[in-house]
């Protein structure tokens, strides 16, 4: 099996970010191979995506010691301190591919574990993986933190290990900064970072029988990040609010319609293609089936319905048509020129 | 890349909502699975389900009064089984507390046990929406149970002064809950309706010698998360 390694960063905690998005993204979009990503970050105190920024991070003393406040777009995973101390070692991949043997999320992520649990190990450091998207932990010290997300039949999971971590930095930054521990400490000696990113590689390739191919960004994902970075990452709407954007794209129209679609439905499919057609660049449109999912096909993870939709689903209204989170129609069929009309306001907003 | 329907022509072909098969574009005219209304059919199922425009954009409400003043099934359970295979019958809410009563009446009335009419059906859908999701949690009694006492009470015309049919009632309800605590947690709205409706069935069986298929309800909404798979009687693999 071949493999990207890819072992970009950028000195911006936030574009990282967009990066790491940007990578699960693509490879939906069509980029062949599965990704090992491994690399450093600057300072940055990384949120996990629920977390409440007041209770999470000392922001006065991020703002001081000049650490980032970023936040990751991970279902799972918590708030953590990342510096030029930290390995990232992140899996984007095709669950299905990369384990055709089991469909169990457990099993996945143990095995995804274990080059690094090994790696550690052969440092003589005895690490516990205690379950599933769990930290790794040294009697009750957490060495590295994991988060993970899905988004359709893909995997993201990313492990930061701690190798020189700056601990009494993370202690200033983050609200619960105890508890964590790095492999220096654990070893009593300073342990090189680029030293266990070359046992990483080799454990890894060995685990799951591939051979690397190292390649850096494609144009694909480059301007996947650019987007993700100028409307998510940058922005304090997401950082310190947690509020994402609908799309990538400047308007979101979600049509939510019967199983199968009734005549009503299919007109107003067919006048939101209409309305839509010359504003495909910057308009997005999502066809939701009642109790069928994303285009009758299900619900995928990582792709979910705006919470206006979900308000519409519960309460049965069906036929509608949602505008950038707003419940536009309801139960009635819009002309075109009326659909038009709407998502030309919002894209003025 | 697969084509979104956004982007692509809608499929000539879906699931059938009742049994899963393929349905092909129809141009004949149809029976509605649900309230029995004909139609000119878009879509028909091989084995001859369909439902009606209406119905598909009926909300849960609607649809369970519908199909159950329509409906000539004498089994609760079936009648309850196709409701919820509705997309409009989440896979867990208060709708299976109302599903339950009327489900339970219309079989009365189908085996000419009772004369229930679409009023009684009414009363008892609008009775039965009261106990709230997670009833079963926060009042330690589960809504679709309660639905049985109130299929029953509205059947045999139960009231405070009452005596055998407040009992009666009041027993269903009982053993309705009795067997729902069993199963553990989390709770599952499906498995909570087949036990209760199990209950109703073993009733107006030994009661009124109603007869009914034999052997153990099979879940056909097995999987979705959380699911209590093998620790729930009707779990088969």
């Amino acid at each position: 099996m071949i493999c990207r390694i890819l072992r970009h960063a950028s000195p911006d905690a936030s574009m990282n970010e967009a990066i790491e998005e940007a990578i699960l993204l693509a490879r939906h979009e069509g980029q062949p191979l599965d990704t090992v990503h491994i690399w450093q970050n600057g300072k940055a105190a990384i949120l996990a995506s629920n977390a409440d920024v007041r209770t999470s991070v000392d922001e006065a003393a991020c703002k001081s010691s000049e650490v980032a406040i970023v936040r990751r777009a991970a279902s799972i995973g918590r708030t953590t301190y990342q510096d030029d101390g930290t390995l990232n070692l992140t899996y984007v991949i095709d669950q299905k591919r990369f384990f055709p043997d089991t469909d169990s999320l457990t099993e996945a992520y143990g095995r995804l574990s274990k080059p690094a649990v090994e790696v550690m190990s052969s440092l003589g450091v005895s690490v516990e993986v205690p379950e599933y998207a769990a930290s790794l932990v040294v009697e009750g010290r957490t060495i590295a933190d994991a988060w993970v997300r899905f988004y359709y039949d893909l995997m993201f999971l990313q492990l930061s290990i701690n190798v020189q971590t700056d601990l009494n930095a993370q202690g200033r930054a983050l609200k619960q900064g105890m508890g964590f521990t790095t492999l220096s400490r654990e070893v009593n000696r300073t342990v090189e970072i680029e030293d266990v990113q070359r046992a990483l590689i080799q454990s890894i390739a060995k685990h799951f029988g591939v051979a690397f191919q190292e390649e850096n960004l494609s144009p694909l994902e480059k301007k996947l990040a650019g987007r993700l970075h100028q409307i998510k990452y940058s922005r304090d709407d997401w950082n310190f609010e947690g509020k994402a954007p609908l799309s990538l794209k400047d308007v979101l129209v979600e049509v939510y319609v019967a199983y199968p679609p009734t005549k009503s439905c299919r007109q107003i499919i067919e006048n939101v293609g209409s309305a839509t057609r010359d504003l495909k660049d910057r308009v997005e449109t999502r066809i939701w089936m009642r109790g069928k999912g994303l285009d009758g096909h299900g619900s995928p993870p990582g792709m979910p319905m705006s919470i206006a939709l979900t308000e519409a689903a519960k309460q049965a209204i069906v036929p509608a048509v949602v505008v950038n989170g707003e419940l536009a129609f309801s139960r009635d069929v819009p002309s075109a020129e009326h659909v038009e009309r709407k998502i030309l306001q919002a894209l003025e907003r | 890349m697969k084509r979104t329907l956004a982007e692509a022509p809608l499929e000539e072909s879906f699931e059938c909502l009742v049994c899963d098969k393929v349905m092909l574009r129809s141009e004949q005219t149809s029976t509605c699975s649900y309230c029995g209304k004909s139609e000119v059919a878009d879509y028909q199922c091989p084995d001859g389900h369909y439902v009606c425009e209406e119905c598909r954009l009926s909300t849960a409400e609607q649809l369970v009064k519908t199909t159950c003043n329509h409906t000539k099934e004498a089994d609760p359970l079936k009648i309850a089984n196709l409701l919820m295979k509705h997309p409009a019958i989440s896979m867990h809410g208060t709708e299976h507390h109302y599903l339950t009563s009327c489900a339970i009446l219309a079989s009365m009335r189908n085996l000419g046990l009772f004369d229930i009419d679409p009023i009684q059906i009414d009363k008892a859908a609008a009775l039965a929406r009261m106990p709230p999701l997670g009833s079963c949690a926060l009042w330690g009694a589960c809504g679709a149970a309660i639905g049985v006492g109130i299929a029953f009470s509205r059947a045999l015309k139960a009231n405070i002064m009452s005596g055998e049919e407040r009992s009666i009632s009041l027993n269903l309800v009982s053993e309705s809950l009795r067997k729902i605590s069993k199963l553990g947690g989390p709770r599952c709205c499906k498995a909570s309706v087949i036990l209760s409706l199990q209950v109703a069935r073993k009733f107006l069986a030994e009661r009124y010698g109603a007869q009914f298929d034999e052997g153990n309800p099979i879940c056909e909404f097995k999987n979705v998360e959380p699911c209590l798979r093998k620790s729930c009687p009707f779990y088969h693999e």
